[in-house]
């Protein structure tokens, strides 16, 4: 697929980002162009998340896209990778904001999910050089194109200080609605959400939350009180697969079962239904390669 | 007038011709037994008197003088009873010119005349065989055991009268037929299986590991997980015996009087279970002169030693060489024996001392200094000698509920037979016969890896921090685990489902 480039004259340059105060002066796209006229809504949050984060940003994605939504994230570790995950899973599209140049991929590790999204339709766009590599000031410059080009901020989790705060500030300074997920209170990735929330912003507990708001509807009782469906088990065999170079992996038939907690060895083989011959080799392999975890008591966690 | 008889007596598992001579005279009447007699042998002037009178022989007031030649070696034990009422009867011309060369004697006389069964019938007829007898008499409960020696004569005898008239040619009594058992077979046993057992998938697998490549092996636990339930299980996936197998542990059983009348030739591995007050004497071997302990009677099956942390630290560390060199030299004032104890020690323990450490059960009450105390309890060098580390939780209740088809004894076992097989062909040419001996020099010759393999390793080297040590137990494993699948060499799923199993 070809690099290309819009200037900020070309009729092509998109209408909300020109509409900043320091928009860039030419950004570089790579995939499907189409999907800046979309209506769009950002997802954001901490590259370190919990499980509880993981499937709030996986469910989010995929039902905002059933909407018709398209989702733009940053390609960061956590959140930002289970947003673009939870857009493809749902057929949608999902646009990548990149704090680099096309031939640097940061993360590495989401090289694989990089080119997934723009074979599948999807759209990544950057402000800087292809060669240019990811460098710290790059990222709240990355972070006010994705508040930018998005109806509203939806965020998951964030610590007390940190870029997806900073992502919130945007949103503010350009008069976005910011869409925040509670969290317990004992989590210390929730406080930014929970403190977002306290400033009087908007808390969010099902899609329409969202919706409402961008389309500038009254909610109705019924869709007040409907309370999000949660896929505890939303395939993640897709992330395992764009995580893992060999994309037949038979190890995954092990790597599903385990989660982020514990689990014992005979669990894996009741569930996997598998020897225990295979599942103990299986075991050493995703410990050698880094996957899993084992922990006192031959129970196994994922590593994150 | 003079007589000579002969007899045996084994010193350890190694036999000794003795001559039983008996001198009659006129004179004071006296009965007078010399060369090293211990008790049992010296009261058995009593019963011989006893047995020889209710056999209706009148045994006229005479000088009786028994000399136990070699006089230097010590004699214990019943079965002089015999050979020294054949010496009186044939010193007094009741039993006249009986054919006696090249034949030896064994029996206990009760005071009826009856002869009564004896210990350790089974090396004694494989020594005597060695030493050039051809004709052995024994007592006829003890029959089955020495009809296994082969190309021997065996005449059963059940009471002095019916021998006088056999060695006076008036009745003779039928030899025996020699042993059809040669090889040894398992008889059906209403056992428990592991049929029985629902998940524990993995103590299942380190159990099948364990039997096949005789593997030692340890399982930890909290209480009522099911170690001992598991551990019990494991005679009936445990290798068949080989013949010479079978013959070496009954020699043993029979030497410790622990062989029961029926049986003749072992057929099942041992599965010995000492309680943890077992004294070392007990679990090594020991008395003034020395017999088999625990260890040596579990030769070539199992010592199961539940509660390990209970046992006393010095019978733990005993176990420490005749780990390492499968035979125990055990010497006393009036003897040194070795004897072989090729066994595999199965262990298993709480992994603290309330028992549920890490378990999701019940909480731990246990302080981190109770903790280290409890663990070090079990030595470094002790631990260095157990191959496989397993942890047994209790099943789920969804578990129990299954009603999902488990994999019997029968079938695992078939499984074990085979690999035991695969070892014994290639450790034909080696003083081995499975991998748990394999000594460095012989994981080089024997423990091949592919490439992956030795990439495989190097990598859990670094990442999991494995020592030396773990290194040959892990390829030893991991040889074992080849040898089930039937694989000439070892591969890196090998290694991995080995590197499962290790000891932290």
């Amino acid at each position: 697929m070809e690099i290309q480039k819009i200037e900020i004259q070309n009729k092509n340059y998109p209408k909300n980002l020109k509409e900043i105060k320091n928009p860039p002066k030419k950004i570089y796209t790579i995939g499907n162009q189409k999907l800046l006229l979309n209506q769009a809504i950002s997802i954001i949050g901490s590259r370190s998340n919990t499980e509880y984060g993981k499937l709030m940003a996986l469910n989010f994605a995929k039902t905002l896209s059933k909407k018709g939504y398209t989702i733009i994230s940053g390609l960061a570790k956590g959140i930002d990778t289970y947003s673009h995950i939870g857009a493809m899973l749902e057929k949608g599209k999902t646009i990548a904001i990149l704090p680099c140049g096309f031939n640097q991929i940061y993360p590495k590790e989401n090289q694989q999910l990089y080119e997934e999204i723009i074979t599948k339709g999807g759209l990544a766009i950057t402000e800087y050089e292809p060669n240019e590599k990811a460098e710290s000031e790059k990222f709240p410059e990355r972070n006010r194109i994705v508040s930018a080009l998005s109806k509203g901020v939806l965020i998951i989790e964030g610590a007390y200080r940190s870029g997806t705060k900073i992502t919130a500030n945007h949103a503010k300074t350009y008069g976005k609605p910011i869409f925040c997920i509670p969290s317990n209170i004992t989590n210390n990735k929730g406080r930014t959400p929970n403190e977002l929330i306290k400033e009087g912003n908007i808390i969010v507990t099902n899609e329409y939350d969202i919706i409402n708001k961008i389309q500038n509807k009254k909610s109705t009782k019924t869709q007040k009180e409907k309370i999000i469906k949660i896929e505890e088990n939303i395939e993640d065999e897709y992330i395992y697969k764009i995580r893992t170079k060999n994309k037949t992996n038979p190890k995954y038939a092990i790597y599903k079962h385990i989660k982020e907690t514990p689990i014992y060895i005979n669990d894996i083989v009741t569930k996997s239904k598998k020897d225990i011959s295979e599942v103990n080799y299986e075991l050493t392999m995703l410990i050698l390669e880094g996957y899993i975890e084992e922990l006192e008591g031959k129970t196994y966690i994922r590593k994150k | 007038m003079l007589s000579i008889v002969q007899t045996i007596s084994l010193i350890g598992l190694s036999g000794k011709l003795i001559e039983v001579q008996t001198d009659i005279n006129g004179g004071l009447p006296s009965f007078e037994i010399v060369g090293l007699p211990d008790t049992t042998v010296k009261e058995s002037k009593e019963r011989i008197k006893s047995a020889i009178k209710n056999s209706n022989i009148d045994l006229k007031s005479k000088k009786i003088l028994i000399n136990l030649a070699p006089a230097n070696t010590k004699k214990e034990g019943s079965n002089y009873d015999l050979p020294i009422a054949i010496g009186i009867l044939i010193a007094t011309e009741i039993i006249k010119n009986p054919k006696i060369e090249n034949t030896i004697f064994i029996g206990e006389l009760a005071l009826n005349g009856k002869i009564n069964k004896v210990k350790g019938i089974l090396p004694m007829c494989i020594e005597a065989k060695r030493l050039g007898i051809k004709t052995i008499y024994v007592p006829k409960e003890n029959e089955k055991e020495a009809t296994i020696t082969d190309q021997i004569e065996i005449i059963p005898v059940q009471t002095l009268k019916e021998l006088i008239y056999h060695l006076n040619k008036i009745k003779q009594i039928p030899k025996s037929e020699p042993s059809k058992q040669k090889t040894a077979q398992k008889p059906q046993t209403n056992n428990p299986d592991f049929s029985e057992v629902k998940g524990q998938e993995n103590v299942k697998r380190a159990l099948e590991i364990s039997a096949a490549g005789s593997h030692n092996c340890i399982l930890t636990g909290s209480p009522g997980a099911g170690k001992t339930m598991l551990a019990r299980r494991l005679p009936t996936i445990l290798p068949d015996l080989t013949f010479n197998e079978a013959l070496e542990i009954t020699k043993i059983h029979s030497i410790a009087g622990i062989l029961e009348t029926e049986t003749g030739l072992i057929t099942t591995r041992p599965f010995r279970t000492p309680h943890h007050s077992i004294s070392s004497a007990s679990m090594i071997g020991g008395g003034k002169i020395p017999k088999p302990g625990e260890i040596t009677l579990a030769h070539y099956g199992v010592l199961y030693l539940d509660e390990l942390t209970e046992f006393k630290k010095q019978t733990l560390e005993s176990l420490r060489e005749p780990l390492e060199y499968r035979q125990v030299t055990i010497s006393r004032v009036s003897a040194s024996l070795t004897y072989p104890c090729n066994f595999m020690l199965i262990a298993s323990m709480n992994p603290c001392p309330c028992g549920y450490y890490k378990s999701n059960i019940k909480k731990c009450t246990c302080t981190q200094k109770a903790i280290k105390k409890y663990r070090e309890k079990i030595s470094g060098p002790l631990l260095d000698r157990i191959d496989i580390q397993v942890e047994v939780k209790p099943v789920k209740y969804q578990k129990l509920q299954s009603t999902q088809k488990i994999e019997s004894s029968q079938e695992i076992k078939k499984r074990v037979n085979k690999a035991r097989k695969i070892q014994q062909n290639r450790y034909k040419n080696e003083t081995i016969i499975c991998n748990n001996e394999l000594t460095p020099k012989l994981i080089q010759k024997y423990c091949k890896l592919d490439k992956q393999g030795k990439e495989l390793l190097k990598k859990a080297f670094t990442k999991l921090g494995l020592t030396a040590r773990g290194y040959t137990r892990i390829l030893k494993v991991a040889r074992t685990i080849a040898d089930l699948e039937e694989k000439q060499n070892i591969e890196a799923k090998h290694i991995a489902e080995a590197i499962q199993y290790r000891i932290y």
